[in-house]
Parts: C-alpha cells; sequence; structure tokens
C-alpha cells in the first residue's frame, strides 16, 4: 500500500515538473516564436503542398477554406473574377456562370501539379443543379425534368459507345471546343461517335475501308488545293493526275493526310507544309 | 478460448501491419475524403473508442460492479482487444494511404504503435512469464543432479583432485576440453560431468535473469499503452476537428448559386501577397532555364537586329540591305545593352533541350548570325570579317568565339557540323550570312521557329532577284550567273541540272518553265564574292537613309522585303 502511494506522488512530481517545464519554455521563448503561430499548428493538417500559382497562400488556409463549409467557389472567385481572357474565350467562357471549382480544380497535390482535373460528368451535374428551380413550371425546372427523364429512361444501346456515360451526353461539345473542330464543322455535331472525354481517338470507331472512295462525304480539301498551280504542279510532282480535287484518295492514304501514295513521309519535297 | 483469441488477434495485426505498408504500392489521395472513404473513417473512430470505455468501467468501482452484473470482465477485454484492432484496419483504410499531412502521418503512427503496445504486452508478456517458470524447474533439476555429482565426487579423492587442478581462473572455460569421456563406466558422474553440470546451472540462471529484467520492463506496459493511447485520442480528436473546420467533402452536393457578380460584391478582393518570384526561377530544372535562356536570347538579339537593320543601299554597285556597325559596334562596349543581354543569356543555354526542329533550327541560323555580327562588331571598325584584324589565320569562321552553356563554339562548327549534317536543309546556307555585301539580304527580322519556313523560302527568292548577287540570266546566251555560294556549297545541291531545278522552284513561273526546256543547254556561271561588310558606313552616294531614324516598320513573316515586292509575281497564282 504504500509502495502504491510512493508512485502516485512520483507520477504527480513528473507531471508537475513537466507542466512547469512547458511554462517556463513558453515565457522564455520570443513572441514571434514558430511554436506560438497559429498558422505552424495549421500547417501540420495540410494534406498536400499547393500548386506553384497557390503557394503564396501555402500559410493563410483562410484564404480559401471557410470554417465548416469548407473551400467556397465565392474565395476562388475573389481572386480569379476579373479573369478578362479566361471569360471573353469561347472555349473557356462557361467559367462565368458555372458557379462552382473545386469539381475540376483539385488543390493540395503538390507544387509541381497543375490544379486542373477536367471532369465532365461534373460539368454536367453542375449544369442539371443550376437548372433546378422551386417553381415546377418554371423554363429551367422542366428542362431538368426532361433531361432527368431522358436519363433515367435512356437504354444503354442508345449511347454511342461505352466510353461515354449519360451526363456527358447532355452536354454540347461545340458550346467550347467549336473553335477546335479539325473537321471544321464537316462531321457534325455528334462527337461522341468517334470521339469520348478522356481520350481523342477511340478504338470504337473504324475508318472505312481504304478503298472507299466517297471521302469527301467527311473530309475537306484545304484551300491551297484549289489554287491553279495545284493540279497543274503539286499534284504532278507525286506523279498522280487527279481529274478534280475531290478524288483524295488518288495521292492520300487513310492513315494520315500527309501520308500520300507512292512519296512516303518525304519531309524535302513537302517541306513547304507546315509540320503539325 | 485465449489461444483462439490469440491466434485471431494477431493475424489481425499482421494484417493491419500488411494494409499500412500498402502505402508503398498505392495511394489514393481522395479516397479518405469521398464518402466510403467517411464512412470508413467513421466507423474506425467509434471502434476505436471501445478501449476508452474498457478503461473507464476498469477504473470505475460502481460502474464495474454494475456491468459485470451483465458481462463478465473477461469479455470485456475481449472487445476491447477486437475492436482496438479492427477499428485502426478500418482507419488504415480510410487514409487511402495518402500519409501527407504531419497530424496525419503522426495519427496514424500512433494507432499503430497503440495496437502494437498493446498486442505486445497482453501476450508476449505472458510468454515471458511462461518461460521463467520453465526455466526455474529445469534450475531445480539440474542443481539436483549437482548435488548428487558432488556427493559422489567427495568418495572419489583422485578424481576431486582432477577437477580441483581445473579451477584456476583461466583453465575453467577449457576445462571440458581438457578433460577425457569419462571411461570407467561405473561411475554414472565423472569429473567431465560435473564440469557440465555446473555449466548449464550457470546458463539457466543468467537466462532467468534475463528474462526477469525484460519482465520488469514489460511490467510497465500497460502504463506505456495508456499514455499511447491518450496521445493517440488527442490527436483524433484534432483530426475530426480540423477535418470539419477545413470542411468536409461528404455532403457537398448542394448546389452554391453563386453567380459571378453577387459572389463579387459580397467578398471584397482581398490583398494577395505577391510570392517571390526568385524563389520560382531558382526551383526550375535545368531544362526550363535553358529553354527559358534560349527564348530571352532571341528576344535580345532580334530587338538589337532589328534596331540596327537598315534598307537597302548599293555598295561597289550591288544593292543590299545593311547595318549600322558604328552603333552595333558601341552597343558591345555596354553592359546593360540588349548585345550583351544576349550574350549573357547564350551562357545559358544547354544546346540539347529544344522543343522541336524547328526551334533548333531557327537558334542555331539566329546564332551564327549573331556570331558573324559578333566578329565584325568586336573589331570594328573592319572592311570586312575575313581582313586580318579579325583573324590573323584569315579564317574568322574557325574561330571559337560564341560561349555556350560550357562549350565556345566557332561558325564553321554551327554550319558545317550542326545545321547541315543535322537537317540536311540546303536553304540553311542561304539563311546563315556572312556579314557580306555578296550575301542573301537578311529581312527585317531574326528567324522564328513558327514562321521558319516561309523565312527561308522568301529569302531565297527575293535573293535570286538581284541581279548583282543572286541570279542573272542570259537567255540569248543561255548563261545563268549565280551566287557564289551555290559554288561554295555545291556538294549540297548536286549536279548543275539539280542547281537548276532548286532555283526554278523560287523564281517566276515563266521563267521557271524556260529554265527546265532549257536545263541541258544552260551554262552555269557565279558572281565575284564581295567580302565587304555590309556596313551603311560603306554605302555609296545618298542612297543610304538618315542612319539615326530608325528602321522601317514592317510585320513579321512574308513581305519583308521593300524591294522583293516583284518577287512572288502576280502571275504565280492564275496560270
Amino acid at each position: 500500500m504504500a509502495k502504491k502511494k510512493k508512485s502516485k506522488k512520483k507520477s504527480i512530481l513528473i507531471t508537475a515538473i513537466t507542466i512547469g517545464v512547458l511554462i517556463v519554455v513558453w515565457l522564455v521563448t520570443p513572441g514571434d516564436a514558430a511554436f506560438k503561430q497559429v498558422n505552424t499548428w495549421q500547417r501540420m493538417t495540410s494534406p498536400g503542398a499547393l500548386s506553384a500559382a497557390h503557394a503564396s497562400l501555402e500559410n493563410n488556409c483562410a484564404a480559401c477554406h471557410t470554417p465548416v463549409t469548407g473551400a467556397e467557389a465565392a474565395n476562388c472567385i475573389a481572386c480569379h473574377a476579373n479573369d478578362k481572357s479566361l471569360l471573353q474565350n469561347q472555349a473557356t467562357s462557361f467559367h462565368a456562370n458555372v458557379g462552382s471549382c473545386k469539381e475540376c480544380h483539385l488543390e493540395h497535390q503538390g507544387r509541381d501539379q497543375r490544379t486542373l482535373e477536367m471532369d465532365h460528368v461534373a460539368l454536367a451535374e453542375l449544369g442539371l443543379r443550376q437548372l433546378k428551380s422551386n417553381d415546377p413550371d418554371s423554363e429551367s425546372e422542366r428542362v431538368r425534368q426532361s433531361f432527368a427523364v431522358l436519363m433515367k429512361h435512356m437504354p444503354d444501346a442508345a449511347l454511342p459507345h461505352s466510353r461515354v456515360v449519360r451526363e456527358e451526353l447532355l452536354l454540347n461539345c461545340t458550346t467550347c471546343h467549336e473553335t477546335e473542330d479539325p473537321h471544321v464543322g464537316y462531321f457534325g455535331d455528334n462527337c461522341a461517335t468517334c470521339h469520348a472525354t478522356n481520350r481523342w481517338n477511340i478504338p470504337e470507331y473504324i475508318h472505312p475501308p481504304a478503298a472507299s472512295l466517297d471521302c469527301v462525304q467527311c473530309h475537306k480539301a484545304p484551300p491551297s488545293h484549289y489554287m491553279p498551280m495545284f493540279m497543274s504542279m503539286c499534284a504532278k510532282m507525286l506523279g498522280k493526275s487527279p481529274k478534280s480535287v475531290s478524288q483524295c484518295y488518288v495521292c492520300h492514304m487513310i492513315t494520315g493526310w500527309n501520308d500520300m501514295k507512292g512519296a512516303a513521309w518525304h519531309k524535302k519535297s513537302m517541306s513547304h507544309i507546315p509540320s503539325r | 478460448m485465449k489461444e483462439r483469441e490469440k491466434t485471431v488477434a494477431t493475424g489481425l495485426v499482421v494484417l493491419m501491419l500488411i494494409l499500412w505498408i500498402g502505402f508503398l504500392f498505392h495511394r489514393s489521395p481522395r479516397f479518405a475524403g469521398s464518402p466510403w472513404g467517411g464512412i470508413l473513417g467513421v466507423t474506425g473512430a467509434m471502434l476505436m473508442l471501445v478501449p476508452l470505455a474498457y478503461l473507464v468501467v476498469k477504473r470505475i468501482k460502481w460502474l464495474k460492479k454494475a456491468i459485470t452484473n451483465y458481462v463478465p470482465m473477461r469479455t470485456l477485454l475481449a472487445w476491447h482487444i477486437y475492436a482496438g484492432i479492427i477499428g485502426p484496419i478500418l482507419v488504415l483504410l480510410h487514409s487511402g494511404h495518402k500519409f501527407e499531412s504531419l497530424l496525419g502521418i503522426a495519427l496514424t503512427a500512433m494507432t499503430i504503435i497503440a495496437v502494437i503496445s498493446g498486442f505486445v504486452g497482453r501476450y508476449m508478456m505472458s510468454q515471458f512469464s511462461q518461460g521463467i517458470r520453465e526455466k526455474k524447474a529445469m534450475l531445480t533439476e539440474l542443481q539436483a543432479a549437482y548435488q548428487r555429482a558432488s556427493v559422489e565426487l567427495a568418495q572419489q579423492p583422485a578424481q576431486a583432485k582432477t577437477i580441483r587442478s581445473l579451477s584456476g581462473f583461466l583453465v575453467r572455460p577449457i576445462a571440458s576440453f581438457l578433460l577425457t569421456e569419462d571411461a570407467d563406466g561405473k561411475t554414472a558422474l565423472g569429473p567431465r560431468t560435473v564440469i557440465q553440470i555446473s555449466e548449464s546451472i550457470a546458463d539457466v540462471e543468467y537466462a532467468i535473469k534475463t528474462h526477469e529484467t525484460f519482465k520488469q520492463w514489460f511490467n510497465k506496459w500497460l502504463k506505456l499503452h495508456i499514455v499511447i493511447s491518450f496521445i493517440l485520442y488527442i490527436l483524433l480528436a484534432l483530426h475530426v476537428w480540423t477535418a470539419i473546420y477545413f470542411g468536409l467533402r461528404w455532403f457537398d452536393t448542394q448546389p452554391q448559386d453563386i453567380p459571378l457578380q453577387r459572389a463579387l460584391a459580397a467578398s471584397p478582393l482581398p490583398a494577395l501577397p505577391v510570392p517571390p518570384t526568385s524563389t520560382i526561377v531558382a526551383s526550375a530544372p535545368n531544362e526550363k532555364a535553358s529553354s527559358e535562356a534560349t527564348e530571352e536570347f532571341s528576344r535580345y538579339f532580334g530587338d538589337f537586329f532589328t534596331r540596327h537593320w537598315r534598307a537597302p543601299v548599293t555598295i561597289h554597285g550591288v544593292q543590299t540591305i545593311v547595318f549600322d556597325y558604328t552603333a552595333l559596334a558601341a552597343e558591345t562596349k555596354q553592359n546593360d545593352s540588349d548585345y550583351s543581354k544576349a550574350l549573357g543569356a547564350l551562357t545559358r543555354v544547354e544546346p540539347t533541350t529544344f522543343e522541336g526542329d524547328d526551334q533548333e533550327k531557327a537558334f542555331w541560323i539566329n546564332l551564327y548570325n549573331f556570331g558573324a555580327m559578333k566578329l565584325a562588331a568586336e573589331n570594328y571598325p573592319v572592311d570586312s570579317i575575313t581582313s586580318p584584324k579579325v583573324s590573323e589565320a584569315g579564317d574568322p569562321w574557325g574561330k571559337k568565339m560564341i560561349q555556350l552553356g560550357d562549350a565556345a563554339y566557332s561558325l564553321s562548327q554551327i554550319e558545317k557540323e550542326i545545321l547541315v549534317p543535322k537537317f540536311g536543309d540546303p536553304r540553311i546556307v542561304f539563311a546563315v550570312s556572312c556579314a557580306a555585301v555578296s550575301c542573301p539580304d537578311r529581312p527585317q527580322y531574326i528567324f522564328a521557329p513558327k514562321t521558319l519556313n516561309t523565312q527561308l523560302d522568301d529569302l531565297i527568292a527575293a535573293f535570286l532577284t538581284n541581279p548583282k548577287k543572286g541570279m542573272r540570266l542570259d537567255r540569248e546566251n543561255k548563261v545563268l550567273t549565280l551566287s557564289w555560294i551555290f559554288k561554295a556549297d555545291k556538294h549540297l545541291f548536286g549536279e548543275d541540272g539539280d542547281i537548276i531545278d532548286f532555283v526554278a522552284r523560287y523564281v517566276p513561273d515563266e521563267t521557271a518553265r524556260w529554265l527546265k526546256e532549257n536545263r541541258t543547254a544552260l551554262r552555269l556561271e557565279f558572281f565575284e564574292h564581295d567580302w565587304t561588310l555590309n556596313d551603311i558606313a560603306q554605302a555609296e552616294g545618298q542612297a543610304s537613309p538618315p542612319s539615326e531614324n530608325p528602321a522601317p516598320e514592317s510585320t513579321p513573316g512574308r513581305g519583308l522585303y521593300p524591294q522583293s515586292k516583284a518577287v512572288i509575281p502576280a502571275n504565280a497564282g492564275n496560270q
């Protein structure tokens, strides 16, 4: 019994000494010591370094995080609102009313990472959310309902291929990607037939056979082919004599526009054509 | 019962350790905040609180009494053990192996240490007690044997004597080697056996002592386990608090209806700290620094090239664009001039990092032209870069005078060892300027990767319109007089016929047709090369514009030549 009492005394003594030492350390160190700053302690909870562009905010959690609600769009917009080149560019102008950031812009991924991870499904969902209205008779709510019905009842067979999900079909690709359509509208606006959001080419699309002669159904010749010298010189340089510009197959092969029959990848003879 | 519990607990602890080590192979940074990650985390944390309940029940007497009426203490301990291992397994899954923040790392470490401390205390300690019990029994047996032996030995003085002789300090350790096998067979216990018994006793006593020391240490395990667990609970509380404070992602599906204008009105722009650019540059990798230096060179060289470029004048009867070498030479002597900055940028260029062929080609061509101008400007006033003032050996092109990174290059190295062999493009020899009157006229801008192809074609087309140094066609006598360059670099073009084919690509259609028709009959001649420096000071008469006027404005790309407007013939397209 006496031993137990003694050990209890000992532990109280140890606790008292520890607390005493801590108090002394606190009093002796200067007021601006690192461990007295809230930032130092906050930083210990940081789940990864911020991207280089946001590095200056590393010590200022409150710049983006509103207590309890987290990283709010309003905090991003506070700085990024007057990005005119972003809002005036057709491809990125959707940012003006998308109203949310973190679905696609992830932070704390490391200093050398970009904060962009495009998520088309998130974009579609954001659009649906914005259509939501408390008034069931409003135009936007009716549109939303029709989309919801469409998504719910669309059979799998209606999807062009398995790389596309239903939400993505709600998006209109040309709203953002019109300027980068290399087919200049020739292939219509149903991009999902041949493309997916996470990759450009898809193996599901198979080009018509090499023997096909209807290239012009989809392909358009560049302006240079309509110049007088084209028929007289360029085509002859290859040793070919197409009857008209629409006979693409006389010179070109389906592997690529600059894979020419009989000329292989003859760089020099094509040197006036900028390489892609 | 206890055996089964031990097996299960060991299996679970091993599973937990394997799960933790998984971070070497797998990381899923976004999992912890996802709905499933959240469910795992919350469940794991709840389970981790069960051991705390056990502690409380065990310490508070009236609670213990009340509860043990329904559940025996032993069952509570089993709950403590299972919950105390399964909880950590769930939170390790919850972590998604993202060990980034100090708090997260500390929390994971304390979780694992707490589990291991509990496991060791519960199962290893009993192992030690068991071990000590067994060894003590063995010791008793050995001591009995020793007693018997010593009694027997006392009756055999001869053998006792043998042993006594081996009791010295040094002999004792090797005594059993010195003694032969107990040969007489009558008595079971010879001197050798006695020695062996005494050694065994010493060994077992030592082992018991060690085990007891360990046991004493592990007696403190319970205190250690409790201290570790308390630290763990504090860290856990901090973790939960920060997760809530900085925003949970689970409930984040509500629309945030913030049209831009309203958000702007709600939150005024905060003053942002300006990131120190110096640190960003310092942390940039070498390759980036090099490509930045390449761009910097192009910018400064481009500026000073365009600034000193002057429209065509006549020198020795030949029309040529010129440079204001007087101003240029003055610039070489200033430290903060574009010239010096271009030179400085070059020392940071790593000539292996280019983005594509065109960029590389343009860089080396510009570098050559910069070098040629450098030769003349640094030794100015000179009449020609072939002057002995530039190079006493008469070989200015072999002079290593451009420092790129840590290697020095000469002009002929750039042209003959890099540009021509690498790109095999005969147009290059027209683009590299020999800073002389007879060289092709350069546009007012330096070569840029994107427009390089057009620039090169334009340069040659314009050059061939100059009847004094580019091309002169005498149709009557069928003599084609071409620039000396075609002769000097003939190996790049091939036979005379190939030269004509090359020329035909750059001349008006009508001329081209005539050239082709008379391809075999044509005789090739070459202009005398005038090495006089294309310096505005060399100009004859008043053909030169006043040198203090800036160069005429023009757009980059096509149509750079004031006198070349007739070069691209109007009838090129309507044949």
